[in-house]
């Protein structure tokens, strides 16, 4: 298990509850940027997204509410693996994913 | 290039298009409960109702004021009606299957059981608790179960919720996994905690 983040307090606290379970061994925990690491191993990639909306009565976009942009993320897990798990809000719009592989897709080719 | 056909229909959502790679798996899980969703809020809404009502039976005289406050009073001592549905996570698991360069999503509706008893009034980790900090102790023991031995965690309406996270674990059988975003650890440590090699 190979967890990332940006924040420096955020895995700060996710080494500490790993402890609390006992499972702190299974799991090395990197503060990097995502984005500028190469040649990383792995079976699946999984993804969960901020939610950056201000109005929470707003239904979550795809496109426009993902902190860092998902499109960029899917580019970048597509280099480790094919396999790529995603979370995301319940009131997500699923039509929008049809548009989302369309657009990732134009860039893969080019 | 790419074949987009999208059904009118939503039971029968069936899109077909060309993909990047050999035969993936993506899966998406949507784990937050929607606001407006029949099993959240109705249960809320039950239990404030009937207790107004039982005044109107027990007490006749007291039909034309019930007032609010009253009606908290008599909900203490009268047992409350148990909902017959209990608090799930909605689950829309998207799979995508196939070949080479042509691939089929199909989108399975699943329901997770949550940890909460199904007299809970409020156990939704919503945005809007979240954005106010108030988030209730019930929906933090939700989260992580541990939270009584010092769990540190903010904004907790991102943190994936226990049972959400066993279901991805067993879901996902691999040996390497790459957690990119990962927060909290809500994910990792589920997940991590099925693992049987260590990386």
């Amino acid at each position: 298990m190979l967890s990332i983040d940006i924040d420096p307090e955020k895995t700060l606290s996710a080494r500490h509850n790993s402890q609390i379970y006992g499972v702190h061994h299974k799991i090395d925990f990197l503060t990097v940027d995502f984005f500028q690491l190469k040649n990383l191993v792995g079976d699946v990639v999984f993804l969960g997204p901020s939610d950056m909306r201000k109005n929470p009565n707003e239904p979550f976009s795809l496109f426009k509410h993902s902190e860092p942009d998902l499109r960029d993320l899917l580019a970048k897990s597509l280099e480790i693996s094919f396999n790529i798990a995603l979370k995301l809000p319940g009131d997500t719009n699923l039509e929008e994913l049809v548009k989302l592989f369309n657009v990732s897709l134009e860039r893969d080719n080019l | 290039m790419a074949e987009q056909s999208l059904g009118s229909d939503k039971k029968s959502k069936k899109a077909s298009f060309s993909f990047f790679g050999k035969g993936g798996f993506l899966g998406l899980f949507t784990s937050r409960p929607v606001e407006n969703d029949p099993n959240t809020l109705n249960l809320n809404k039950n239990t404030a109702k009937r207790p107004i009502l039982s005044i109107d039976v027990d007490n006749p005289s007291q039909k034309s004021s019930p007032t609010f406050s009253k009606g908290l009073a008599l909900d203490n001592n009268a047992p409350q009606p148990k909902p017959s549905v209990s608090p799930e996570y909605p689950l829309n698991e998207v799979l995508v299957l196939g070949e080479e360069y042509k691939m089929v999503v199909k989108i399975v509706n699943k329901k997770i059981p949550t940890c909460s008893p199904p007299n809970a009034s409020s156990f939704v980790p919503s945005l809007k608790n979240a954005m106010h900090e108030n988030t209730p102790t019930i929906i933090k023991q939700e989260i992580f179960s541990m939270y009584d031995k010092g769990i540190k965690a903010k904004e907790w309406h991102e943190i994936t919720p226990e049972n959400v996270g066993v279901h991805i674990a067993k879901r996902l059988h691999c040996n390497i996994m790459v957690d990119a975003l990962c927060g909290f650890g809500g994910n990792t440590i589920q997940v991590s905690s099925s693992f049987s090699m260590i990386f």
